[in-house]
């Protein structure tokens, strides 16, 4: 179980004025089970999903993985980790194969491994046109599935995707939903982020609603909904932040 | 600190920013073009000045036709030509200015002779001109002399009653890796300090622009490992860019003629010595300018800061154009500055190896502070914030 403990981040600005990002969110996360982290711009999520990566560490609070502080070892923590977000870039001159394997080497995975995983990856992904070319020239959708592939090379048991589906088509949308649905069967330990309420809705067991960095609900979409019989889920969150 | 993972990183950071044109094109292209053209361009432009200068027709104004009688006389011996110009005390002043004339001459007559000449000094062609026009005068000077002289019987040779005699024993092969000494520290520096900005910009702040630090940040690699994987790529690039541009300044000397002060012969092992010594300061400023552009919001913003810094390293890498500054206890404590006096007395082959280390020892220790600092900066949060 990946359990969020009471986290709040506070960032120092200039002049000294403190930002308040997160303030005291606490849910868990649960393997073959996906948690859909809803909020608008500035809510918060990113900021969430950067601790709970270990790329920033709480003001407060804690990320706890089967039992132990995910700070104390955090490299240990990352290999297992798979992070994406939909502004995610590539090496522009790098090919597909290059930077998977980049990212493979800096997990110490074994070579043989990442030419095998590679191979397959490549083929679920349907990459077939892309192998061997640099990736400046890819579309949003292409350089999408290569920062996938290179998140997977590491068969990660948990993968954080903020915001995976921004600004893609139906069709790429339809791929990256396919694979997290995938590893939601393998037992994957998967949070994601979302602001597109339909997105959330076929796709979360467990969802969080954050808002100005407060956590409003917690809970199973099932709860939710139970909350707010026959409303749908867009006037469900505006309900909840009170707008 | 792993050290698989940071050959890893520095490895895919050579490949990706290999492949980058502008690299190429800046590490390889520009030092190898840039001083052939240089040299040929400057000894070119001084040939033809030198050749402009002495072919040229002396334009001098006069007043008084009785003055020029005795300017004529007195210029008859000149290796140049003449041309002659009535004018008025109003109007030559003008004259000068408009360069229509490079001189104006009065004579007088009095208890003494006294031969005024007016021109504009600033003027470097008149400068030069007036060199040759003050040798016909001091000649004319010398023969009245000796015509008052031998009134009194006094021999012609009086004047020899005291020589100097120079000797130079420096070699003319030594004379020429004088300026050879100059020139390099200076060009050297330069070269490889701005071959380093770029990939240090690139790599930080530049891949933070991309989208592709979070991701990187988020893979099993310690932010330390990712510092100094890219820090020694920014290093081989600066090293690269020094390599190239001392191959080039050392091959365009050789290959200009033997009467060219800029025949300078550079052997390898200096070559190699030159190198060893350049090397520090890449080693310094890849850890400032990687330092700043961690520091910075963006590329541009990086590049703000970088630019005047320049100045920095300009001013003290012209330690070698100065006359009489040598390396010491003192001038080898002083960052750069000593970088510039040790490259030239290695060319001079004078090179002391107490303040080769000195200069190495104080270089490599400024590199390690600025790489904490760099650490330092990596840590922050404001690394992978765009800002507002
Ligand atoms: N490194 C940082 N330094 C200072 N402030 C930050 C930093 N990162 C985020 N913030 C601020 O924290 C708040 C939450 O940002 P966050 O990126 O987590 O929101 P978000 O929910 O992901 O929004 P979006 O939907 O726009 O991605 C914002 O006001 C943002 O400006
Ligand atoms: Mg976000």
């Amino acid at each position: 179980m990946l359990e969020i403990k009471n986290v709040s981040k506070n960032f120092v600005l200039p002049k000294k004025k403190i930002k308040q990002a997160v303030n005291d969110v606490s849910f868990e996360v649960n393997p073959g089970r996906i948690y859909g982290l809803l909020g608008p711009n500035g809510a918060g999520k990113t900021t969430t999903l950067r601790i709970i990566g270990t790329i920033f560490s709480p003001s407060m609070g804690d990320v706890i993985f089967k039992g132990e502080s995910v700070f104390g070892d955090p490299v240990a923590h990352r290999k297992r980790l798979g992070f994406i977000s939909g502004n995610t870039g590539v090496y522009d001159r790098l090919n597909p194969k290059e930077i998977a394997t980049y990212f493979g080497s800096l997990n110490e995975i074994p070579r043989k491994t990442i030419d095998e995983r590679f191979e397959r990856i490549s083929e679920m992904l349907d990459m077939k046109d892309l192998l061997g070319k640099q990736c400046s020239k890819f579309s949003t959708g292409e350089k999408q599935k290569v920062s996938i592939a290179r998140m997977m090379i590491s068969d990660p048991e948990i993968l954080i995707l903020d915001e995976p589906t921004l600004g893609l088509d139906v069709i790429t949308s339809r791929t990256i939903v396919d694979f997290i649905n995938d590893s939601k069967k393998n037992g994957k330990y998967i949070i994601l982020s979302t602001h597109i309420m339909s997105e959330a809705e076929y796709l979360c067991d467990d969802v969080g609603i954050i808002h100005k960095g407060d956590l409003k609900f917690n809970g199973t979409l099932e709860a939710l909904h139970g909350k707010y019989p026959g409303e749908s889920l867009e006037k469900v969150f505006f309900n909840l932040i009170g707008e | 600190m792993r050290r698989n993972i940071i050959t890893t990183i520095f490895k895919k950071e050579v490949l990706d920013i290999f492949r980058d044109k502008r690299v190429i094109f800046s590490m390889i292209v520009i030092p190898l073009i840039s001083f052939p053209l240089l040299l040929a361009g400057l000894t070119a432009f001084m040939q033809s000045q030198v050749e402009k200068v002495s072919r040229e027709t002396f334009r001098i104004s006069y007043t008084d036709d009785a003055d020029l009688a005795m300017i004529k006389d007195v210029l008859k011996n000149a290796d140049f030509e003449v041309n002659y110009f009535k004018t008025t005390n109003e109007s030559y002043p003008a004259l000068i200015k408009e360069k229509r004339v490079h001189f104006h001459i009065d004579y007088e007559k009095a208890a003494e002779e006294t031969f005024t000449v007016y021109f504009d000094r600033s003027n470097t062609a008149s400068d030069i001109k007036y060199g040759k026009l003050s040798k016909s005068i001091n000649e004319y000077k010398d023969g009245r002399i000796k015509i008052e002289l031998a009134k009194f019987n006094v021999p012609d040779n009086i004047f020899d009653i005291v020589k100097i005699k120079i000797v130079n024993i420096a070699s003319e092969g030594k004379m020429k890796t004088m300026f050879l000494g100059m020139m390099l520290p200076y060009l050297l520096i330069i070269l490889s300090v701005s071959g380093a900005a770029y990939p240090a910009v690139d790599l930080t702040v530049g891949e933070k622009e991309r989208g592709t630090l979070e991701t990187l940040l988020s893979s099993g690699a310690t932010r330390r490992e990712i510092v100094v994987g890219k820090y020694l790529t920014t290093v081989l690039v600066a090293v690269i860019t020094a390599l190239a541009s001392l191959l080039s300044i050392v091959i365009t000397f050789k290959m200009m003629p033997e009467s060219s002060e800029f025949g300078a012969k550079i052997d390898f092992v200096t070559f190699l010595i030159s190198l060893s010594a350049i090397v520090p300061i890449t080693m310094i400023f890849s850890a400032l300018t990687f330092a700043i552009s961690t520091f910075s919001k963006s590329q541009k913003e990086a590049q703000s800061y970088i630019q005047p810094m320049m100045m920095f390293i300009i001013f003290p890498s012209m330690a070698s154009f100065i006359p009489g500054f040598e390396l010491n206890l003192k001038t080898a404590l002083i960052p750069v500055f000593n970088i510039s006096l040790l490259l030239k007395s290695i060319i001079m082959q004078e090179v002391k190896w107490l303040y080769f280390g000195i200069t190495m020892g104080e270089s490599v220790l400024l590199a390690a502070i600025f790489i904490l600092l760099a650490f330092r900066l990596f840590d922050r949060e404001g690394i992978i914030f765009k800002g507002e």
